[in-house]
């Protein structure tokens, strides 16, 4: 126990605590009951909060929505619309106008100010995936949005409710601009009818338990949040550490999208710290923070550990405030304005693996290694033959393996980046589109090998069974850099997509974005394995069978990866011993692509581009990146790209103008820079 | 109608009898101690004792109701038959995929819990149908006929057989469940198209497994069960309650024991439904509180069923009566968090060491020892005198846990019944608010040991106008067996739009089911006053991948015209836009068939005599002592009315009513209880 005495009486806070949690979850199963949108219902992509004046989340529903409340900016979207009149509701889907309460359009998030006797005693906060909010594409979401105009409609910040009154030419704006108005505006509706509840239920708390003890609960239970997380980071080795990934992106002829995360454990706080992360990107990756504390896309795995080593923690915008966040201006994770960030998704994963590849090396053996870091959704869309109508049905979410965790296996075929996601059945999947489910299954010898080793990736085989069967997929990731490893665990395998495997038309498709099949044709995809975490060696032979039996491993990858010999579908003990007497591993596996592509960018050099075209007006940042490490890639003549290449290659392509200003791109047209 | 009914509920410690007399009404309830080694033996003790101590005659009891948690237990304790499992290739992970979804997805060291098949006890069948029916790859029974032989010789005793696209296309997997019966006939088969036909291959899948894991077991007990009531001159047959609420014989049971997973329960809400309908009450919640959950059910004029019930983390989509947990019960133990907060459970004493007032080495206080600190239970009178409670150990206990917060032993306790009740308000909010009920329009029916002791409590604390607390609160589930029906669900997928289907197929549809019901019902033997069907049907807009479940008028085909405006009714309703542009597509037809069974109307026994007049004793009600009067249930007779502060002591359970609440006896012996609004701290 730690910490200064509470303001609450310890029975009233209990109290308090059980009757906020009860309003969110309400407020939830409210969102759930009476919204539209597929998103909402099968994959529960909907947020909702209560929120202090002064903008902390003090109580978020646990059991049914994303998770991803805490640490969520809401103190800019209040003050955009301040001063607030009973009966005011607020509503924006404009990453900019919020400053990074919204991340991508197609979250429309609303909120309203709760009064008790005339006075405002907090803010309810909510959020619905709308499925189209305009654009270029329908959905709204499309990798190669290069801006944010092509994403869809925009709202900054404004009344959408003023005292009570609805602003019709709002909305009406709203409706005429999306592709599913009545969704859209059945979506909002359920909002309302969520903060309806809030007001009512805050009413008969304060009734019965006194704006006083209001008060002092909700200050009690940020503090205790602060307080416990507090003590989790004291726990941890002061220390500095530092994680790089990447995300790969859409361009094979670009460096991939680097996120670099320093972590400084001082006493209770921690710090993360985003220096050397690629610039804003043309990709619609880029996640808007705005640089805000404790931003909640930013946070999650800090979050995450703090409730799984403390099962009771309040779960509160409190967690966040022994984390300090350092989000460079210009960065893929605070582009700036009117960045594209339709799929910032794919950077909020990546920033979840940086941080616990960070903490890894604070806790050794006691942090998951990386698990797939991806979500790929998969829609079909087919000309039913009778009657006409193009219908569009989603098909399986793709997610793999997690990683070997302390003292358990990461887990088969999700993980903790996807884990809310729900699968279709094949039977419903069958019967609504024109597919033949080949398989469905765990994709063996995918999982990292390791003491505890990655969770097993999946195998999705689907047969056209109709000509022009469209497939989109968005989201699919670590095709070349795999979940790593960890403690002398390998890395998972690396995700993969290929168009009639084992055929004359064998094709593999990268990361597939538009596939159209024809009658007979196949789509294979493997989603990547977890990393393993420990000595693959010191998995007790016993566990390496039984996987075998199961199907997650072939003994060939038994031999090979944990020296684990078999004899007529037994373990062969002496054989084993034998081949284990090799040295074992250890350190971080990184996996083969990755070693091959920082061997020719090694990181001081990816630090020195990084820092190189700082200079550049964020806008043009990231063309810059991409046409001054073009540049060093094509004068490089060694074995790796060197500091000296990377600065030559920046002063030929970066024009400083005469006097004060930034630098600007020269060429207009530089390779990899065409999307 | 002269006989006895006799309705039995087997629970981990007690198993509980009710007796009731078909002519009077009468009912006569007994406990005796559990056997869990041999069960059935424990259910002998109990017709032995009434037998030699209430002089009944086994030759009356001419219905016998059997309610048991045996099935569900074997299957949380994993104690069932190693089973195996045929699947179509490309899908031998078909059960630990499942539906993908984490439980807890912030938890890094979540665990999914162990599957009821090992992985190597699964077999690959090369064989393929489409959704259309058409055979993309034949079944090859000799190859089935291998991989059973193969399963059998590493030792598997039972088998579940689940081909994709079964539930509408049956012929692979009734080719190959015959050919297996026909080898191998010591193994129990069930095959997915058999246990519940309807597309979902995982859900189809898992219910197929939980029934070929627990058949063999149950299948023995049941018959064992029968020839020990057949020895001992009872003449009835017997009969198991279902998770549906109803009953069904023992044959039926025993190759379908998936259908009795969620029976406990059930029970209790049938119990309680008719006790509300004697009451004239249509809209209640449920509230079943023992030692160690609290169980809801939200009646909403009728009972609710679920087709998405779980059994751990696995789906059980044959419909139950839709129960949801919201907490611990009377053991939940009360403990300091590390911020200095009372909490109450998850954790509970359970009944061994049980909570610190019943001296068995329990030294933590719970929910229960706070009851008897502040005098709502009398240290003597508890279960009927058959517990004597250790107050002395109950304070110690709550002083220890109080030292830290500054608080004294009847302040704690004070603390941990309203923490109890808010954590209770907590989980219940939302159930309401997932139906769109408002909790001002409903009462609460209170049953369970501790549940009449906290009902009155929580209603204060939602806004709940009224509780009733039917006569034997402690044996509903058994009386629930004695006056429910039989009943059994079918389903069949049909996955069209509304252009595509006719009346004509509907009606097809219809017929087929109805006349398999009508042969369910036939084989049940049972004599009835009357016969319904009642179909639904699960629709939705299309596009659109959640279903409403939509009622449909009883014993009559349905029309594609009904079936959507029944729908865009209903989804207007939820949602609140009306939408009669966008075509429908009908999921699943649905049909149940209720066969009532004639039912006397209940009366309690009540001892003769004249009612003693109450005694008074001081309990501890918001910080303040305050007297109460303290009843005797079998004192109280139909008109009698209470004010609060009130405890009553009955046998199974006491019921408190607080300062402000007052009630009435009806004419059932209920006790209708009337709650102010929000109390006044």
């Amino acid at each position: 126990m730690s910490g200064k005495a509470l303001r609450s009486d310890p029975v009233a806070l209990e109290i308090l605590r059980n009757r906020f949690q009860a309003v969110v979850e309400e407020m939830a199963e409210n969102i759930t009951r009476t919204s539209f949108s597929v998103f909402v219902k099968q994959t529960a992509d909907f947020g909702t909060c209560l929120v202090t004046p002064e903008g902390e989340v003090f109580a978020a529903p646990t059991e049914i929505s994303g998770n991803l409340m805490i640490g969520i900016p809401a103190a800019p979207a209040i003050a955009a619309l301040s001063p607030y009149r009973p009966g005011d509701v607020g509503v924006s889907n404009d990453p900019d106008g919020t400053r990074g309460l919204v991340t991508h359009l197609p979250d429309i998030w609303m909120w309203r100010p709760l009064y008790v006797g005339g006075e405002l005693v907090a803010f309810a906060f909510g959020f619905v995936h709308s499925s189209d909010v305009g654009g270029s594409v329908p959905g709204s979401i499309s990798w190669t949005n290069t801006d944010v105009y092509a994403e869809g409609l925009r709202v900054p910040p404004a009344k959408l409710y003023d005292a009570g009154v609805l602003n019709q030419p709002l909305l009406d704006t709203i409706m005429a601009n999306c592709r599913i108005p009545e969704q859209n505006w059945g979506d909002m509706k359920a909002l309302l009818a969520a903060f309806h509840t809030a007001q009512r239920r805050l009413d008969e708390i304060a009734e019965r338990y006194g704006l006083p003890a209001v008060h002092a609960a909700t200050a009690d239970l940020l503090d205790q949040a602060e307080r416990r997380a507090g003590d989790i980071v004291e726990g941890l080795p002061d220390g500095e550490y530092r994680f790089v990934d990447y995300v790969e992106g859409t361009a094979d002829d670009a460096p991939p999208t680097r996120i670099s995360c320093t972590m400084r454990i001082d006493g209770r706080r921690v710090a993360l710290d985003f220096a050397g992360t690629g610039p804003r990107t043309d990709e619609a990756i880029n996640l808007p923070t705005w640089g805000q504390a404790g931003h909640y896309m930013v946070v999650l795995a800090l979050v995450n550990y703090f409730c799984t080593i403390d099962r009771g923690i309040p779960y509160n915008s409190g967690l966040v405030r022994p984390i300090g966040l350092e989000l460079p201006e210009g960065s893929v994770v605070n582009p700036g304005p009117a960045a594209a960030c339709g799929v910032r998704a794919a950077v909020f994963f990546r920033i979840m693996d940086c941080v616990l590849g960070c903490l890894a090396q604070a806790l050794p053996g006691r942090i998951p290694a990386a698990s797939s870091g991806a979500v790929a959704i998969v829609l079909v869309s087919s000309v039913e033959a009778s009657t006409g109508r193009t219908r569009v049905s989603v098909a399986q979410p793709l997610t793999g393996g997690s990683g070997g965790r302390p003292a358990l296996d990461g887990i088969d075929g999700t993980s903790y980046t996807g884990g809310w996601l729900r699968n279709v059945p094949n039977e419903v999947l069958e019967h609504e589109a024109p597919l033949l489910v080949e398989q469905y299954r765990y994709r063996p010898d995918s999982g990292g090998a390791g003491r505890w080793r990655g969770g097993a990736g999946i195998r999705l085989t689907l047969r056209a069974l109709a000509d022009s069967t469209v497939f989109a997929v968005r989201g699919m990731e670590r095709m070349r850099f795999q979940p790593w490893g960890l403690d002398g665990g390998r890395a998972g395998a690396p995700a993969r997509a290929v168009r009639n495997p084992g055929t004359a038309t064998e094709q593999d498709l990268g990361r597939i974005n538009v596939l159209r099949l024809d009658a007979g044709e196949v789509l294979d995809v493997e989603t990547a394995g977890g990393g393993g975490l420990g000595d693959p060696y010191t998995r007790p032979p016993a566990d390496v069978l039984a996987d075998i039996v199961a199907g997650l491993l072939s003994p060939a990858a038994a031999e090979r990866d944990y020296g684990v010999v078999l004899r007529d579908g037994a373990v062969d003990e002496q054989a084993t011993a034998a081949r284990r007497a090799d040295a074992g591993s250890a350190g971080i596996d990184l996996g083969a692509a990755r070693l091959r592509y920082e061997r020719r960018w090694p990181q001081p050099v990816q630090d020195r581009l990084v820092e190189a075209v700082a200079p550049v007006r964020a806008l043009n940042r990231g063309r810059a990146y991409r046409a001054v490490a073009a540049a060093a890639e094509a004068a490089c003549t060694g074995i790796e790209v060197t500091v000296a290449d990377v600065e030559a290659a920046a002063a030929a392509h970066l024009v400083r103008p005469a006097g004060p200003g930034r630098p600007a791109v020269r060429t207009t047209a530089a390779p990899g820079t065409g999307r | 109608m002269t006989g006895h009914r006799l309705g039995i509920d087997i629970g981990g410690t007690f198993t509980d009898l009710v007796l009731m007399d078909e002519v009077t009404g009468e009912l006569l309830t007994l406990k005796t101690p559990s056997i869990p080694a041999d069960p059935a033996e424990g259910i002998m003790t109990g017709i032995r004792t009434l037998v030699t101590r209430h002089g009944v005659d086994p030759r009356r009891i001419t219905y016998f109701a059997h309610g048991q948690t045996f099935a569900l237990n074997t299957v949380l304790q994993r104690g069932g038959a190693r089973t195996g499992l045929l699947v179509t290739a490309g899908f031998r992970d078909l059960l630990a995929i499942g539906r993908l979804r984490l439980a807890e997805p912030i938890n890094f060291h979540a665990v999914r819990p162990e599957g009821l098949v090992a992985p190597a006890d699964v077999r690959e069948i090369g064989e393929r149908v489409r959704a259309d029916g058409e055979i993309v790859l034949p079944l090859d029974l000799d190859e089935v006929a291998a991989a059973v032989a193969d399963l059998v010789a590493e030792g598997v005793s039972a088998l579940a057989v689940c081909f994709l696209h079964s539930y509408a296309h049956p012929e692979h997997e009734r080719a190959a469940v015959h050919r297996i019966r026909e080898r191998f006939p010591e193994l129990y088969v069930s095959a997915s198209h058999e246990v519940w036909p309807e597309q979902r291959e995982y859900e189809r899948a898992t219910v197929t497994v939980l029934n070929a894991y627990v058949g063999a077991r149950m299948t023995d007990y049941f018959e064992r069960l029968g020839h020990k009531t057949a020895a001992a001159g009872v003449p009835a047959t017997l009969r198991i309650t279902k998770s549906n609420g109803g009953i069904m014989t023992a044959a039926s049971a025993a190759g379908a024991p998936v259908e009795t997973l969620l029976s406990g329960p059930a029970s209790g809400v049938t119990g309680a439904v008719a006790a509300a309908r004697q009451a004239g009450i249509e809209r209640f919640i449920t509230l079943d509180m023992g030692g160690t959950s609290v169980d809801v059910a939200i009646v909403d004029g009728a009972v609710p069923y679920s087709s998405d019930s779980k059994l751990e983390e696995f789906p059980v989509i044959i419909p139950s009566v839709e129960i949801s947990s919201i907490g611990a019960g009377g053991g939940s133990v009360a403990w300091i968090d590390p911020s200095g907060v009372l909490k109450i459970g998850p954790r509970s004493a359970g009944s061994d060491p049980g909570p610190a007032c019943y001296g068995r080495g329990g030294t933590e206080p719970t929910v229960t020892d706070a009851y008897l600190a502040v005098g709502l239970l009398d240290a003597g009178g508890f279960a009927g005198g058959g517990l004597r409670l250790d107050r002395e150990a109950a304070l110690a206990a709550l002083a220890r846990l109080g030292a830290p917060l500054g608080l004294d032993a009847l302040r704690v306790a004070g603390a941990i019944i309203d923490v109890t009740t808010v954590k209770m308000y907590a989980q219940l909010m939302p159930l309401l608010a997932r139906r769109g009920a408002d909790p001002a329009d409903f009462a609460i029916v209170a049953y369970g040991g501790a549940g009449p002791t906290h009902a009155a409590l929580l209603a204060q604390e939602t806004g709940i106008g009224r509780v009733v607390i039917p006569w034997s609160p402690g044996t509903l589930c058994g009386l629930g067996s004695l006056i429910t029906n039989l009943r059994q669900d079918f389903v069949r997928t049909l996955g069209a739009a509304e252009d595509a289907i006719d009346d004509a197929e509907l009606a097809t549809l219809y017929d087929t089911m109805a006349t398999q019901a009508a042969a369910w019902l036939a084989d049940q033997g049972e004599q009835l006053d009357g016969t319904v069907l009642e179909p639904s049907a699960d629709v939705q807009f299309v596009g659109q991948s959640f279903t409403i479940a939509v009622p449909l008028a009883p014993d009559t085909p349905p029309t594609v015209a009904a079936l959507r405006e029944r729908f865009v009714a209903a989804y207007a309703d939820a949602y609140g836009i009306r939408d009669d542009q966008t075509s429908v597509e009908i999921r699943n037809l649905r049909l149940s068939i209720v066969g009532q069974i004639p039912k006397p109307d209940v009366v309690p026994r009540i001892p003769p005599g004249i009612p003693e007049p109450p005694a008074r004793r001081e309990i501890v009600e918001r910080g303040r002592l305050v007297a109460a009067e303290v009843h005797r249930r079998d004192n109280l007779r139909p008109g009698d009315r209470l004010t609060g502060p009130a405890v009553v002591e009955a046998p199974d359970t006491t019921i408190y009513l607080p300062a402000g609440v007052t009630a009435f006896v009806d004419p059932t012996y209920s006790i209708i209880a009337t709650v102010g609004g929000a109390d006044v701290r």
